[in-house]
């Protein structure tokens, strides 16, 4: 998987994350549910940080998409060497992924001590994982 | 005296609540039938007529019939609780998180 595969997934990720959480919380307010996603205080504390995270995404997304409309390239320019304008906001979106996989995490296998240790070594394998990743992807080497 | 107390089935209502209040742990069941014999199913059908098999595909399509169908349950209170109902969503999140970078689809 390259770096704009890795991005790509990452943005498809938190896209997927919050709309399914919008969607379970707006079908209970819709229909009056007596069980809404809104009582759990886990999900209520992830949607407040995510949040707080989503205008961050949107003006990256603004802004890449901004610079991408309004370049301009004349017959013998050369490309643009950066690629900065395809970059759609990755920190951002990288991080609202990370909270919700987290928030998941902490939902299934709760946050006592007694399963910390899975989530160490999962989050262990996907930094270690990114890591390589990124920086094959980074040195134009195979990232596989 | 009878074996046990029959549920009132004059209405759904009662039919679904009352049989969640007796063996509470039916309509968790119910969901994890579902979400078996679609993964399970899928991946099969799909190894069969293919010879290979999309199982982040499948974890992704199943969860999310359980979504559905428990997001249905949760209408009325007395089928299913807030846990499971956090813990459906969030086996969707991990599934979609699966599905988005499980590489056989896009290489």
């Amino acid at each position: 998987m390259g770096q704009i595969k890795m991005i790509q997934s990452f943005v498809l990720i938190a896209i997927f994350s919050i709309a399914i959480i919008v969607f379970a919380v707006q079908f209970a307010e819709d229909n009056d549910s007596d069980i809404s996603l809104t009582g759990d205080t886990r999900w209520s504390n992830l949607n407040s940080s995510v949040q707080g995270d989503i205008p961050e995404l949107e003006s990256d997304a603004q802004t890449s998409s901004g610079i991408l409309f309004n370049t301009t390239l004349e017959a013998g320019d050369q490309s643009a060497s950066s690629g900065g304008q395809f970059k759609v906001g990755p920190v951002s979106s990288m991080k609202i992924a990370f909270k919700s996989i987290t928030g998941g995490f902490s939902v299934i296998f709760g946050s006592d001590n007694e399963f910390s240790f899975i989530l160490m070594a999962l989050g262990s394998v996907l930094f270690i994982m990114v890591t390589l990743y990124i920086a094959k992807a980074w040195l134009g080497r195979d990232p596989d | 005296m009878s074996l046990y107390n029959l549920t009132n089935a004059t209405t759904p209502d009662g039919i679904l609540i009352g049989l969640s209040t007796s063996v509470p742990v039916l309509p968790i069941m119910f969901l994890v039938f579902v979400f078996c014999v679609t993964f399970i199913g899928g991946i099969i059908r799909q190894n069969t007529k293919s010879g290979y098999a999309d199982v982040p595909q499948w974890a992704l399509i199943s969860s999310m019939g359980c979504l559905l169908l428990g997001l249905v349950m949760t209408i009325s209170s007395g089928i299913i609780g807030l846990p499971i109902l956090s813990i459906i969503v969030a086996l969707n999140i991990l599934s979609g998180a699966w599905f988005f970078l499980s590489r056989g689809r896009q290489e």
